[in-house]
């Protein structure tokens, strides 16, 4: 893709690059992880990452955290979770006589939902509001979450024993599902390396503040996306969901969340307007997770996956050109 | 043989014309060849879109425009895909974000054109 257009598309660019250079002296080899949180963070969304354990998913969270200048939680999903341990409750102030609100660790900029498909459904629901409104609600008292704010959830792909599978509703809140899968052996060799002397997330500089960040993503806002395009983002909606082969196709929110993505990623490319490369790009990412296909399809073609579909969608479907 | 003065001065300038001539030729001729046939940006990457039918006929109809340019890469043309490039970029500017791009150089456009008909 062509490069930046120059004045404030080489700051974004040049952020971009130190935001990777930052996280990049504690994780190895995450470049585009990196970029595609940032991606979700700018388009106002969150993002699920699915990898065995050990691959860095924490230590990439914290180090993006840090040099963002952003608060940082995690919590460690587990199956005797209670809503309250997520969103807060009431607690009885013995001095006042009176309940005060205690906020639960989703008050904070970057949440670190740690093997979120380990809590039963009651605690996965209590992050809904949280992640659609950006404000808790509980026994009618309402808190407003800091901005930015975005839930990094992370799910193991090979448990079976004790988790609960998210339900279609709760992954549509995810803007992206990202698989991260073992690193090559030159990477892997890097990351020893990078880990035989001392090594921890105070190394990463904090390269751009808080309130820059809320700018950035008032000016994502700002991107424009014509007329075709946004026909263009309708009709592969309508082409997915009457495919023979999807049960379930995109929502509407998952649409508003694709086009979001595509202005995250032209503002990041220095651009103010959106191109159909910004919508394939991401609609892998954006559509793949919330699509579930037919059991006759998979029964027919084992190897159909959601992300086939959606390429062959794109690929039949003319752009506005 | 010695040549009178004017004559030998004469024949120097006449050969220092048609060096400079050649060489300005040379030079611009990559700039110009191909845009008699487009008038404006718009009609250069719809010729453009007509070559890329008929030279790489399995292309799909989703395809952008960026992907069109990866896509002519790989058949090693003699094309200089960085003005094709920023003609591109141009042309997105203006059909996707409205901006007016006067005097943008498209004529790498036709070029890339002409040599994917030759090709297909």
């Amino acid at each position: 893709l062509p490069g930046s257009s120059g004045g404030e598309g080489e700051g974004m660019s040049s952020l971009v690059a130190r935001i990777r250079q930052e996280t990049g002296k504690v994780v190895v080899g995450r470049e585009t992880e990196t970029g595609l949180i940032l991606e979700c963070l700018l388009a106002r969304g969150h993002i699920l990452l699915e990898g065995v354990p050990g691959i860095s998913k924490t230590l990439l969270a914290k180090a993006f955290a840090k040099c963002l200048g952003l608060e940082f939680k995690r919590v460690q999903f587990t199956p005797d979770m209670l809503p309250l341990d997520i969103v807060g409750g009431f607690v009885y102030n013995q001095v006042r006589k009176d309940f005060d609100f205690k906020r639960g660790p989703v008050f904070t900029n970057i949440l670190l939902a740690d093997e979120i498909n380990r809590a039963p459904p009651k605690v996965q629901s209590a992050l809904l509001e949280s992640m659609q409104e950006l404000q808790v609600t509980v026994e009618g008292h309402t808190e407003l979450l800091p901005s930015p704010m975005i839930v990094l959830g992370t799910e193991n792909p090979l448990e079976f024993q004790g988790v609960y599978p998210l339900p279609e509703g709760q992954l549509d809140r995810f803007m992206m599902k990202v698989v991260l899968g073992y690193q090559p052996q030159d990477v892997e060799e890097a990351v020893l390396r990078r880990n035989l002397g001392p090594m921890d997330v105070s190394q990463v500089g904090t390269v751009v503040e808080p309130e820059e960040i809320r700018r950035m993503i008032g000016e994502t806002q700002a991107v424009k996306a014509s007329e075709d395009l946004l026909r263009y983002l309708a009709g592969l909606a309508g082409a997915l969901r009457s495919d023979p082969r999807v049960e379930l196709g995109p929502s509407p929110r998952a649409m508003v969340q694709l086009m979001h993505c595509a202005q995250a990623v032209a503002i990041l490319d220095g651009r103010d307007y959106v191109t159909p490369d910004d919508i394939k790009g991401r609609s892998a990412l954006v559509l793949g997770h919330r699509l579930r296909m037919s059991r006759a399809a998979v029964l027919k073609d084992p190897g159909a996956s959601p992300q086939a579909v959606i390429q062959e969608a794109l690929e039949r479907m003319s752009v506005p050109r | 043989m010695v040549l009178p003065d004017d004559a030998y001065v004469v024949a120097l300038a006449l050969a220092d014309l048609g060096l400079y001539g050649w060489a300005s030729y040379a030079l611009l001729r990559p700039r110009y060849r191909g845009r008699e046939g487009a008038k404006d940006i718009s009609e250069a990457f719809a010729a453009l879109g007509a070559a890329l039918k008929e030279a790489i006929p399995d292309i799909p109809p989703g395809f952008t425009w960026n992907e069109a340019v990866l896509r002519s890469k790989a058949l090693d043309l003699r094309v200089d895909w960085d003005r094709v490039g920023r003609a591109v970029r141009a042309y997105e500017a203006r059909r996707y974000g409205g901006e007016e791009t006067p005097g943008t150089d498209y004529s790498e456009v036709l070029v890339l054109a002409r040599e994917l008909r030759r090709r297909g």
